[in-house]
């Protein structure tokens, strides 16, 4: 933190009559400023919007249940356009200007890492809810929770499923990987089940993000003989990778990480996009046999419009799990709430349930991730909907 | 050999919007002597403006594409009305400037309005396709050989036999003769910049139908480049030819080398044809009287 800020923060204590008497930023007699950086322009705002509307529908939801032991809450959204630089500048603005108490969206993986040392030094309560990566946990920061399993943990598990549920041991596995953090932790996974099952992976395809023609890479699969195909591609990759499968009349089986589980992926690929596996730890937006998804769905129908409504996504649900847990912990601090109290709750936070959104969440001393289980859900082309397909599995 | 087969002719498949999109950028050079970095982005807006054509209405293919060759047309000349004519008398290096700030701008305006969600451009074709054999080709990207073939003769004729034609290549010749000569200099740039636009939007419809629209579709228009330098900036036909060629180059390097060498393949024969011929295959050397 420079000079400038404790400076100032430093004055607004002494101004305020001591730390003893002090509430804490952003907490007043009758509100709660919390603040979310998302991704709400260009092209990762596909996240960024679901995500911001499932905290928009928290928001208006717990203020007309009479807000948390009698403070409504106010949650400040600031665009970061995915741009690392602008997800520090955006925190900094909402520290300075608005107050926040905590943050509860935090925006991509980069995007966080840039704010992890502000986070750390001003003692902000942050939940990341979006973008798992182990450098946001490993080493651990005092005040920034993480909960969902990495894309390697998800991977992973998808490719037990793979082999243990479906009985794929002795094909051909191959994965296509996009050249960067993201694409590095998807192969992580796959390389995980490739060791632990001793699958004959006979091809690995790196390709550079942004890649909209695959054909020369599906050929090489075919000519490989390639029978199972990891994803490791954002969100359109998926799509192309299916149709040039489809189109090569390879009869594959296909595995995506939580990305996968879009409906802009379906809407791609078309009828090639029937099938495939996605691993992901939250369930569908369709889901309504689970708890939680239903709630969430009620709430979502009377509280955003229609077009609102065709913004959401899974990362809706990530979102509102995210505030489940936020509001837990505050609820539990009582009318006194600081930032060390938040912090105490989180960490005694031990198999929290969010009504099936997520798997069980526990977090403990020096334990700041939450990885939750995973579950595989398959896509059905025809209806743009996904089933769910196995049950909830242990991240290992 | 059936794998060597397979890998060229879906670079051939790719190729040709490389060439399609690399014509673009050559007319536009050819004419004006201005890179026009806005040219992807070009092809992106009228892509999502298909998108929108399509879901309003029930048209076939070919009528979408009538439409939005129409319409590439009319953004085409709106576009030098507004910010490129502006610009005449000052120098290339300011005109090129104005595209990039017009590309960023594209960029934007797209995601204003059309947002950021990967979409589906809803066609009569869809996936289907034809079977040549052990090849399998989508009727996209059939199409697409069919109308490069179709842009690269209908330049010929138009740059070879019309009265526009003709005055475009004298402009491009010497601009101070052509006037000089009563050619309108002005309606000769403006025709230039309707008629890139309306390959743009071609290939536009073509990549939205192939691979769905998003709005990163405008980095299309940078891999194509490597096809206009190789064929030479100021060569229509060139760009058309090399972008193929950088297709099919690309599908064999990814097929029998990989390691991302599908990527930079493209920009290495730049390198080595450049040093070779600094014009292209296909350009105009210039020759300077020192």
């Amino acid at each position: 933190m420079n000079w400038f800020l404790k400076g100032t923060l430093t004055a607004t204590l002494l101004t305020m009559g001591g730390v003893g008497a002090m509430a804490a930023p952003g907490v007043t007699e009758d509100k709660i400023v919390l603040g979310a950086v998302d991704p709400l322009t260009g092209p990762p705002s596909l996240l960024g919007k679901a995500h911001s509307l499932a905290l928009k529908v928290w928001q208006e939801d717990v203020n007309a249940r009479g807000g948390i032991n009698g403070r409504k809450v106010e949650i400040v959204f600031e665009d970061d356009g995915y741009v690392p630089a602008r997800s520090l500048q955006s925190l900094k603005k909402m520290v300075e200007v608005d107050d926040i108490f905590a943050l509860i969206g935090t925006s991509g993986s980069s995007q966080l890492a840039a704010m992890m040392p502000l986070i750390d030094e001003l003692g902000i309560p942050a939940l990341n809810n979006m973008a798992v990566n182990s450098h946001h946990f490993n080493p651990p920061l005092e005040t920034l929770f993480v909960v969902g399993p990495t894309y390697c943990q998800e991977l992973a598990a998808g490719m037990t499923y793979l082999v243990e549920e479906l009985g794929l041991k002795d094909e051909k596995y191959a994965i296509a990987f996009q050249d960067d953090e993201f694409g590095d932790d998807v192969r992580c996974g796959y390389l995980a089940g490739v060791e632990k099952y001793g699958l004959d992976n006979v091809l690995e395809l790196e390709f550079k993000r942004g890649q909209k023609d695959f054909s020369a890479e599906m050929l090489k699969a075919r000519a490989a003989g390639v029978t199972v195909l990891v994803s490791g591609g954002v969100v359109a990759e998926h799509s192309t990778l299916l149709k040039e499968a489809a189109k090569n009349r390879m009869d594959i089986t296909f595995l995506g990480a939580h990305s996968a589980h879009l409906t802009p992926v379906q809407a791609l690929a078309g009828s090639a996009g029937d099938g495939y596996y996605a691993a992901d730890y939250v369930p569908a937006l369709t889901s309504l046999q689970v708890p939680g998804v239903a709630r969430f769905m009620d709430l979502a129908n009377k509280y955003l419009s229609e077009s609102e409504m065709d913004s959401l996504n899974r990362y809706a649900l990530s979102g509102y799990a995210g505030a489940m847990i936020f509001e837990h912990v505050m609820t539990e601090c009582g009318e006194d709430l600081t930032r060390a109290c938040v912090i105490e709750k989180m960490e005694g936070l031990d198999g929290f349930e969010t009504d099936g959104l997520l798997g069980p969440v526990t977090y403990g001393e020096g334990v700041r991730h939450a990885p939750t289980g995973i579950m595989v859900l398959q896509s059905n082309a025809e209806d743009k909907t996904f089933s769910i397909v196995s049950e909830r599995m242990e991240v290992e | 050999m059936d794998y060597f087969i397979l890998l060229t002719v879906s670079g051939i498949a790719i190729g040709v919007i490389y060439g399609l999109i690399g014509m673009g950028y050559a007319l536009i050079f050819k004419a004006t002597s201005v890179v026009n970095f806005a040219h992807g982005e070009i092809m992106m807006l009228i892509s999502y403006m298909a998108f929108s054509i399509a879901s309003s209405w029930t048209l076939p293919f070919w009528g979408l594409l009538l439409v939005c060759v129409f319409i590439s047309a009319i953004v085409g000349l709106v576009i030098e009305r507004v910010f490129i004519r502006p610009m005449l008398g000052q120098d290339v290096f300011s005109t090129v400037m104005v595209t990039i700030g017009l590309a960023v701008m594209i960029r934007a305006v797209v995601v204003l309005i059309w947002g950021a969600d990967p979409l589906l451009l809803p066609t009569d074709i869809g996936d289907s396709g034809v079977e040549f054999g052990m090849v399998f080709l989508y009727t996209s990207q059939l199409y697409a050989i069919g109308l490069l073939a179709f842009c690269v003769l209908g330049m010929w004729v138009f740059l070879r036999f019309s009265r526009m034609g003709v005055a475009m290549r004298a402009t491009a010749a010497r601009e101070t003769t052509a006037l000089l000569m009563g050619i309108n200099v002005t309606h000769v740039y403006a025709i230039a910049w309707a008629i890139a636009a309306v390959i743009a939007g071609i290939s536009g419809v073509l990549l939205g139908t192939i691979y769905g629209l998003g709005p990163d579709l405008w980095t299309q228009g940078l891999r194509a480049f490597p096809a206009v330098i190789l064929g030479g900036l100021d060569s229509v036909f060139g760009a058309a030819i090399s972008g193929i060629l950088i297709g099919v180059l690309e599908n064999l390097s990814e097929g029998y080398i990989g390691q991302g060498l599908k990527e930079i393949s493209g920009f290495l024969v730049i390198l080595v044809v450049l040093m070779i011929r600094p014009y292209g295959l296909f350009g105009t050397p210039e020759i300077e009287r020192v």
